[in-house]
């Protein structure tokens, strides 16, 4: 992992409009997205964990253009995408691509499975023709199949071995990035290990990056370097895996910790239940949003709510809780770096 | 002993053929005990439950065995018995929440729909306090106002409630969950599974829990049973099962979960390969070409269910003390 930024969100927003009055004014929004920003740096695995509805797999999709951001920007490599008009916008869609959740769903029924990963490359023009299937053969082996499946059908195949196909598929632009869309949760636990060991593996290989969007944190534990942690279109906190797992400051955190269940039958634990459930992203709640659900709500929280701040060591955290934790640590660092430049 | 199964074969004709979706499995519920049944998709979990409720789709039927609910065979029911029993006294919640209520009715009058069938002299009246005294015991909020509610009003956490309210308004003596907590995200299954957990000490109710998320077994279950391809493999107490998993699978499927006390950056363990098409079974073990610890013998003969130190297991590694080696 590099110290270069690869891909850099500032602050984006994604509102849909739920309803038009009579006259085609917006009378209702749903807040997806609202405000986020963070970077993934140059062969990092970046996790990106929420509960359902929480707006992860709508940052994956405007990072690969299938929706255009409200408001904010998404650099990539130094290149602003949102400022690009649709063609030049398009040439960065070969860096970027996406591997699906539903690997029955996201395969054309009646291509090949040669055809379906040849497709890519004959678009982009990036093989002569005659090597186009040499190159469909490596991709295959590349994932874990044999390239006599080229000629087969998905109907042929299980939900795993379809989605190797996904990411071979992915794989054949030669990409930068790599979004993928919580890629192994349909999937049964033995076929799933087999997954992520093979996305663990390319990523090696071709030097690539990740953005792994997930629901399942001992999944995201396992692929990421860093995560962050969703809630209702915000980001709650920010953290690499060991110190967010180790050490989660946001209350939001620690109950998402604390509610999976321990592989191990004598750790039965007295865990965090959180009362209710996620209010709509339409209505959220004012000040916080986790505010409704927080068992550490102090006064104050149903106002205003906390930017995402670096409370330790690249540790960021939006919680009022910490407010003076992030204070103290400015001072530290400041003094730091007072004592660097003397 | 609440229920019973013994020998239960369950087969579906399908264009290729019959598969054998459940193959001679025998186990027991206790009262008051919860017994996860845990396997991938296509080990026949479901079919088991199914089975037990007579729900099977046309195709399906079971072909032999037993089924044992208070010392009686439920197969030799007739339609109108089973009706009586459905609901009153086993009660199943399904996996979706958001499929399994009906869209045009308010969640109240599914509920009460349930009181009134088994409970004839009950007045429109009580019943509509009891749907509501059930709401209250599921954790809905409000009830009295909710329960007016249509499902598509509520979210999934909450329909799993209602669904849980519907299964528990008669007191059945035996619920069967299949995969109660899948559709629902960590923080609502975390609520769920407390919740089921309370049901079973206030109403002393056997709990069959069909699930593939060894984490939902480890924290729920009192004892075990894992199933491949049709099989039992494997039955045990739940601590025991995880201190000491015996069959190669159980071994395999603990070993392949990633697991956040885990600080390496090393590969996940892999079962290799797939489970075998269920019309072109191997002719031996079911799981010989995915086993680490392969024999010739595995690949000829189907080993028996046995009994090993305190567990149940099905393969030859134990059969002449072939582990200890």
């Amino acid at each position: 992992m590099s110290d270069e930024v690869l891909l850099d969100l500032r602050h984006l927003k994604k509102y849909f409009t739920v309803e038009k009055s009579f006259f085609g004014k917006t009378t209702s929004v749903l807040k997806a997205v609202d405000d986020v920003s963070f970077q993934i740096k140059k062969g990092e695995a970046f996790g990106l964990v929420g509960e359902s509805g929480c707006g992860k797999s709508t940052i994956g999709k405007m990072i690969v253009n299938l929706y255009t951001p409200t408001a904010g920007k998404i650099i990539f490599d130094g290149t602003d995408l949102t400022a690009l008009s649709k063609r030049e916008r398009r040439r960065y869609c070969k860096d970027i691509q996406l591997i699906f959740q539903d690997p029955y769903a996201s395969l054309n029924p009646r291509m090949t499975v040669g055809d379906i990963i040849a497709e890519p490359i004959i678009i982009n023009n990036l093989r002569p023709k005659n090597e186009v299937e040499k190159r469909v053969t490596e991709l295959l082996n590349c994932v874990g199949l044999s390239g006599n499946y080229r000629n087969r059908y998905p109907y042929e195949f299980s939900g795993g071995q379809r989605q190797r196909v996904g990411i071979a598929r992915a794989l054949a632009v030669e990409p930068k990035l790599i979004v993928c869309d919580e890629p192994v949760s349909a999937l049964d636990v033995s076929i799933q290990a087999q997954v992520l060991n093979l996305l663990d593996e390319l990523k090696a290989e071709f030097d690539l990056t990740y953005l792994f969007i997930a629901h399942g944190l001992n999944v995201v534990k396992h692929i990421s370097d860093r995560v962050g942690v969703m809630y209702l279109g915000k980001m709650m906190e920010i953290a690499s895996k060991n110190e967010l797992y180790h050490n989660p400051f946001n209350p939001y955190t620690q109950a998402l910790l604390s509610a999976i269940p321990s592989v191990d039958p004598t750790k039965r634990k007295k865990r965090i239940v959180l009362k209710g459930d996620v209010p709509s992203p339409i209505d959220p709640p004012e000040g916080c949003r986790f505010c409704s659900r927080c068992f550490k709500r102090m006064d104050g929280c149903g106002q205003f709510a906390s930017n995402l701040m670096e409370v330790s060591e690249n540790h960021y955290v939006a919680c009022k809780l910490y407010e003076q934790q992030a204070k103290s640590w400015e001072k530290e660092r400041s003094l730091q770096n007072e004592s660097k430049e003397s | 002993m609440l229920l019973e199964i013994k020998n239960l074969t369950t087969e579906f004709k399908v264009k290729h053929g019959t598969v054998r979706a459940v193959n001679g499995i025998s186990f027991h519920v206790n009262e008051g005990e919860i017994l996860a049944i845990v396997g991938e998709s296509g080990s026949g979990k479901s079919v088991t439950s199914l089975s037990i409720m007579g729900l099977l789709q046309e195709n399906g039927k079971v072909t032999g065995g037993e089924i044992l609910f208070k010392g009686e065979d439920l197969l030799k029911k007739s339609e109108a018995e089973m009706q009586a029993i459905k609901g009153d006294q086993i009660s199943m919640i399904f996996q979706e929440p958001m499929t399994s209520l009906n869209p045009v009715y308010r969640v109240k009058d599914q509920i009460m729909e349930n009181i009134l069938t088994h409970n004839k002299n009950m007045s429109k009246k009580e019943a509509l306090e009891r749907t509501i005294e059930m709401l209250r015991t599921v954790g809905i909020p409000s009830p009295e106002e909710r329960a007016n509610d249509y499902p598509h009003q509520m979210s999934g956490g909450m329909r799993q409630r209602v669904m849980i309210a519907m299964a528990l308004s008669c007191e059945p003596d035996l619920l069967i969950a299949d995969e109660p907590t899948t559709a629902l995200d960590v923080t609502i299954q975390a609520q769920i599974l407390e919740l089921l957990y309370e049901m079973r000490e206030k109403f002393n109710m056997s709990v069959m829990l069909i699930t593939h998320d060894l984490g939902v077994v480890a924290e729920a279950a009192d004892r075990v049973v894992v199933m491949y391809c049709g099989q039992i493999v494997e039955s045990a107490e739940v601590k025991s099962l995880f201190a000491k998993p015996m069959h190669p699978y159980t071994l395999g499927l603990l070993k392949s979960i990633p697991r956040l006390e885990d600080e390496s950056k090393e590969p996940l363990y892999m079962i290799k390969g797939m489970v075998p098409n269920p019309l072109h079974m191997p002719p031996g073990c079911p799981f010989s070409d995915r086993c680490d610890c392969c024999m010739e013998v595995c690949r000829k003969k189907m080993p028996e269910l046995r009994p090993v130190g305190d567990h149940l297991v099905r393969c030859f590694l134990y059969e002449n003390g072939e582990a200890e080696k």
